[in-house]
């Protein structure tokens, strides 16, 4: 299964970002980010399926929600995506 | 005992506040410091707190709403995020020292006192005016005076502020709950405001609405951006270092659904009423001189009087002895008190919360009246 780390700055982006997404109907799952992640220590991610990416990117940004950094995992690893 | 001291802090909380900080205490531990159920707990409080308050007084988002321990905390946050050494400021009459000693704490600050008479909305405007003309770097105004009750017209203020192109911070310490606090129509740079006054919540809860950039007062651990020594540069972050008051944050939350569920405009019509009823008592009394306004719209649920022959300060203690809490003195606003020429005698203030009731009024009335008459006889 492949999916999307959207990195929010801090944890009430994160939780603006996900309450935005599920009323939207994009179930995604708010996490601690992975120290490799965030480039700066403690932050958060929500984890987007892949085939709801865009739509999720879409949602944010038309409420000005703007992600620290994306990152795309599937079986072959993790890799920064550049929106 | 009947509580007339609303103004400084509510007593009575809602049944539903007390459960929630006994539920915070322990269940909740710190948001944004894990992912684990107890922070998790506590990240979803906090964040329905901020989502809700933004919600309630027109901030742009919950990132917009910053947890201070009060609203004298808040203040200190946006006067010193707005005001720099050589700033000129205006502040309303009937400022608060939560205004004032900050300002004058701060060197080379020049603050200047755009006075109006008590009530005379038109003159408040007026006084505004003349010195925004005249060139100021922030406005400083308190909605509603934690002396008289009186309800300063910040909308028209705000307006002009916005005209001036000078950012304004409205303290709406006694309007939180009762008043319409709206900084999206004011284009305010901040309003301030305590959780545990109108807002029914805990002690050591205040709110700070932010929509200008922030300098923080305190520096330390957010739970964020851990490897940077400097303070995040985004809110709420860069203003909450340190652990949060979790179980304050969650009975503010429920405080906030108490005024929510009443609604601001039936707190207010109720308070008004039972004020009005402690001014036409205090006005049949001997000797007693009420602060009133003649236009209702004006006075929210405060009231000051004084009583010739008494300092309000004894006065407030013979009520107190019987059962009465009001308070008597500046009530730490001598900048109010010099406005309305009564900073050598102070006054005795009652202040009322959806709580109160008509018995208590006149309860109050009927031992005013014993001590007034005591004195007379005696």
């Amino acid at each position: 299964m492949a999916y999307y780390h959207i990195v929010a700055r801090s944890i009430t982006q994160a939780q603006q970002m996900t309450k935005l997404l599920e009323k939207k109907g994009i179930g995604v799952k708010l996490a601690r980010a992975k120290a490799s992640l965030t480039g700066k220590g403690c932050g958060y991610t929500l984890r987007v399926p892949e085939r709801r990416f865009v739509t999720a990117m879409q949602t944010l940004s038309q409420k000005g929600l703007r992600p620290q950094r994306v990152f795309f995992e599937d079986e072959t690893g993790l890799r920064e995506v550049i929106v | 005992m009947i509580y007339f001291d609303s103004a400084a802090t509510t007593l009575q909380k809602p049944e539903s506040v007390r459960r929630a900080v006994l539920r915070a205490l322990t269940v909740m531990s710190s948001p944004g410091r894990g992912n684990h159920a107890a922070s998790r707990e506590a990240a979803e409080t906090a964040f329905s707190c901020r989502s809700l308050a933004a919600e309630m007084f027109g901030a742009e988002g919950p990132e917009n709403v910053v947890f201070t321990m009060n609203a004298t905390h808040a203040l200190n946050l946006a006067i010193k995020s707005l005001v720099r050494e050589g700033s000129r400021v205006v502040i309303s009459g009937y400022e608060h020292n939560a205004v004032t000693r900050p300002l004058y704490s701060m060197r080379g600050v020049e603050t200047i006192v755009a006075e109006s008479p008590l009530f005379d909305a038109d003159a408040a405007v007026r006084a505004f005016e003349t010195v925004l003309a005249q060139g100021v770097d922030v406005a400083v105004c308190t909605h509603v005076s934690n002396v008289f009750g009186y309800v300063l017209p910040v909308e028209r203020i705000a307006a002009r502020c916005r005209a001036y192109g000078v950012p304004l911070i409205v303290d709406a310490s006694q309007s939180a709950g009762v008043e319409a606090v709206d900084m999206a129509a004011w284009g305010a740079a901040f309003a301030a405001m305590p959780g545990h006054k109108g807002l029914y919540g805990p002690q050591g809860t205040g709110l700070l609405l932010c929509a200008h950039e922030t300098v923080p007062l305190i520096e330390g651990g957010t739970g964020s951006d851990s490897l940077l020594q400097q303070m995040p540069d985004y809110l709420p972050d860069r203003l909450e270092a340190g652990t949060h008051n979790m179980p304050g944050i969650a009975g503010l939350l429920a405080g906030l659904r108490f005024v929510e569920s009443r609604t601001q405009e039936h707190i207010l019509a109720y308070e008004r009423a039972l004020t009005e009823k402690v001014i036409e008592g205090l006005m049949q009394l001997h000797g007693v001189s009420a602060f009133a306004a003649r236009e209702r719209a004006l006075q929210a649920g405060v009231v000051s009087f004084t009583v010739q022959g008494f300092d309000a300060e004894e006065l407030a203690e013979l009520l107190g002895a019987r059962g009465i809490s009001v308070r008597g003195g500046l009530h730490c606003a001598p900048t109010a008190h010099r406005t309305a020429g009564t900073v050598d005698s102070g006054t005795v203030r009652v202040s009322m919360s959806v709580f109160n009731k008509a018995s208590e009024v006149e309860r109050f009335l009927c031992e005013l009246r014993r001590i007034i008459y005591r004195k007379s006889v005696f």
